[in-house]
């Protein structure tokens, strides 16, 4: 236990002290910060150009009054621009020489023919982007009120008209998932990052001993026990002190900095409560723990850093697997995949906590899942540190399935 | 404190990589354990410290059987390796940390071990920063930091320049001087008869010859005879009808197939009234013994 400690406190602080993690951990966390008032630069930009384009004028020729005067609320609308409205006709080289002298950004000209009201949108250029000032629908409601006034509707019925139906879901399960999808498919997402890396990390740490050549040593002075078990530690230590200085971040960035009405009908934060968190700190500790031993075991068979990549894309596969089993299971929460997800090991970390947050998880399944979560750990735990005292003395031969089965065989220490 | 190899035996995928092996070292002294290239040589030392298990026989140290628990050992392996980006400092401290040395009696024994290796001035370098040799100091340093009793040295000195050789020698001397057992495995036949009491030689897993070293040595027929002189004796020799031998200025190494052989030519010589500057009877070497053994 006492070597587990020495190993754990080692790699963590080895792991804290690169120069490489420092610089990726401020940028991660700036980052982070940046993301939170990416609302508030948009708005600053928007601010700006807002006040800069009510200096903007659009051109409204509106000859025959077939808006019966209603033109005049376009200003009030606030739309951008100031719409300067004109009941005379202005021919084409008139208008471009006002458009080239920058007097007016756009023009548009409301003419009626047997079809119908036609709106002639007339500027320099619409560009690549097809880049119009003015949504055409506007004019459409616009003429809409004229009209209803003109059937002698009164305001108030003219409101009722316009009042769009409401739509409303309700869902008959044990939870709510609708509000809170989003929050559900983030968290998954995060998970399957956090525990893909940091178990990638315990790989690169093995392999940097094996090629380093210093296991001779290492494995004279512990048992492979203690180093895979403590490496584990130490990096996962790192791992969650990363996650809870982001999740702190992010959680500070989100109080100062973010305009919470937006998120409003997207993403319901109030369903983030604490056993939820406790639910997400423990799947992000078992999952990490149970990919971090399998990634011990590749690290371990591997004698050159080029070949690391190679050894991990095939437990890449089984992580992808486990991530996209959650994912479709929280797309289509009627689906059998879901008992799928929250049993077997590879995807139980990131499916039941996102899962769990929609009301989709029983305390029942959750428990089973845990049970199974940690049984499996134990499993790949033996099986990793047996491979591991074996293969970490392989510096040439190339691991196959039955070079791993014959070296899981042989008697270690 | 007796160390003992009892019938040792390992198989590595139905091949047999150490066959019934036996040796006892009864006293400090620096034992050599020789063989060829995968005569079996790494995998006893891994399964004396305790590394891999063994298939059969008995590794005991006192009657005991030796495990990373009981024993305190120090192991300075062929793979030098030690990690690139960690300074000198960290990583003999973190080793020692594992060994159960306190961090109080950690940080003296290797500030100790530093000067006394002239490395003082790297104990806060990176090691990818120290050249081979110095390395491969950091690395001895590795293999005494915790002050065991038994050491075991593989190919220690390779890769050191002379100045670096001399200093490990006298320091490994000095920790047989401290009641040290060491077993230092070498392909350098010169130091292997410069250091050690006893041998052991491997070949493909069997030991082919092992024992007291002089003992080994004067159990061989001398079978050469050197001689220094001031002028050509090639009719002496002839007279001798001894034809087996190499001249390069007067000094003479002639095969001969006994001890008495030797003399006989040495009488002529004096009765010629040659003048002999050097007369040495040569028994084969350790080199000359390990290749009769090991390479057919």
């Amino acid at each position: 236990m006492r070597d587990i400690f020495i190993v754990a406190k080692f790699t963590a602080w080895e792991t804290f002290k690169k120069k490489s993690f420092k610089i990726t951990f401020i940028i991660l966390l700036l980052f982070i910060i940046l993301a939170f008032n990416i609302p508030n630069i948009v708005n600053l930009i928007k601010n700006k150009t807002d006040k800069d384009d009510f200096n903007e004028t659009i051109l409204v020729i509106d000859e025959d009054d077939l808006f019966d005067g209603k033109l005049e609320t376009l200003n009030e609308m606030k739309l951008g621009y100031n719409f300067e409205i004109s009941h005379k006709f202005k021919d084409d080289s008139s208008l471009k020489e006002m458009l080239l002298n920058d007097e007016i950004e756009a023009a548009i000209h409301i003419t009626e023919d047997q079809s119908g009201i036609i709106l002639n949108y007339i500027t320099e250029s619409i560009g690549l982007a097809g880049n119009i000032l003015v949504d055409g629908n506007i004019f459409t409601e616009l003429y809409k009120v004229v009209r209803l006034e003109k059937l002698g509707l009164t305001d108030e019925e003219i409101i009722k008209i316009n009042t769009p139906i409401n739509f409303e879901v309700t869902e008959l399960g044990d939870g709510e998932s609708g509000g809170i999808l989003a929050i559900a498919m983030a968290f998954s997402i995060v998970l399957f990052f956090a525990i893909y890396y940091y178990a990638y990390q315990v790989s690169s740490s093995i392999t940097v001993e094996k090629t380093s050549k210093i296991m001779d040593t290492l494995v004279t002075s512990t048992s492979p026990k203690s180093i895979v078990v403590g490496k584990t530690l130490g990096i996962g230590f790192v791992g969650l002190t990363q996650v809870f200085a982001i999740i702190l971040t992010s959680f500070i960035s989100y109080k100062l900095f973010f305009p919470t009405d937006i998120l409003t009908g997207i993403i319901d934060i109030s369903n983030i409560n604490p056993i939820f968190i406790i639910v997400t700190v423990i799947y992000f500790i078992l999952g990490y723990t149970f990919y971090a031993f399998i990634y011990a075991l590749t690290g371990s068979l591997v004698s050159k850093p080029e070949d690391v990549q190679q050894a991990g894309s095939l437990i890449a596969v089984f992580v992808l697997i486990g991530f996209y089993l959650a994912y479709f299971s929280m797309m289509n929460p009627a689906s059998t995949f879901n008992t799928l997800a929250t049993i077997l090991p590879i995807s139980s970390p990131f499916s039941v906590p996102a899962r769990y947050i929609t009301g989709a998880v029983s305390t029942i399944d959750l428990v089973l899942s845990i049970i199974i979560l940690i049984v499996s750990i134990m499993l790949v735990a033996y099986i990793a540190i047996k491979i591991y005292s074996s293969a970490s003395f392989n510096y040439g031969t190339k691991v196959n399935f039955k070079t791993m089965v014959e070296m899981f065989k042989q008697k270690n220490n | 404190m007796i160390l003992k190899f009892n019938n040792v035996s390992k198989t590595y995928t139905n091949k047999k990589v150490v066959d019934n092996i036996s040796f006892e070292i009864n006293k400090p002294c620096i034992f050599g354990f020789l063989g060829t290239n995968g005569a079996g040589k790494t995998t006893s030392i891994r399964m004396l410290l305790g590394i891999i298990k063994k298939d059969a026989g008995e590794i005991t140290l006192n009657g005991k059987p030796i495990t990373r628990n009981n024993t305190n050992f120090g192991y300075m392996p062929e793979e030098r390796g030690l990690y690139p980006r960690i300074t000198i400092y960290n990583q003999l401290m973190y080793f020692s940390e594992l060994r159960g040395i306190s961090k109080k009696d950690a940080d003296t024994s290797i500030k100790y071990w530093l000067n006394k290796l002239n490395m003082m001035e790297y104990i806060n370098t990176e090691a990818e920063k120290l050249s081979k040799g110095n390395q491969q100091k950091i690395q001895f340093i590795l293999a005494v930091i915790n002050n065991p009793d038994l050491i075991v040295l593989d190919e220690p000195f390779s890769g050191l320049d002379p100045v670096n050789t001399e200093m490990l020698k006298n320091i490994i001397l000095e920790l047989v001087e401290k009641d040290k057992y060491i077993i230092m495995s070498s392909h350098g036949m010169n130091q292997i008869e410069e250091f050690c009491s006893d041998i052991l030689i491997l070949d493909k897993g069997k030991s082919v010859l092992q024992g007291n070293l002089k003992e080994i040595k004067d159990s061989y027929e001398v079978k050469e005879v050197e001689i220094t002189v001031n002028e050509n004796i090639d009719k002496y020799l002839n007279e001798l009808k001894l034809k087996d031998y190499t001249n390069i200025d007067n000094n003479y190494i002639i095969k001969i197939n006994s001890q008495e052989e030797g003399f006989k030519i040495f009488n002529l010589l004096v009765k010629n009234k040659i003048e002999i500057i050097k007369f040495e009877l040569k028994k084969p070497s350790l080199n000359d013994i390990f290749i009769e053994r090991v390479g057919k």
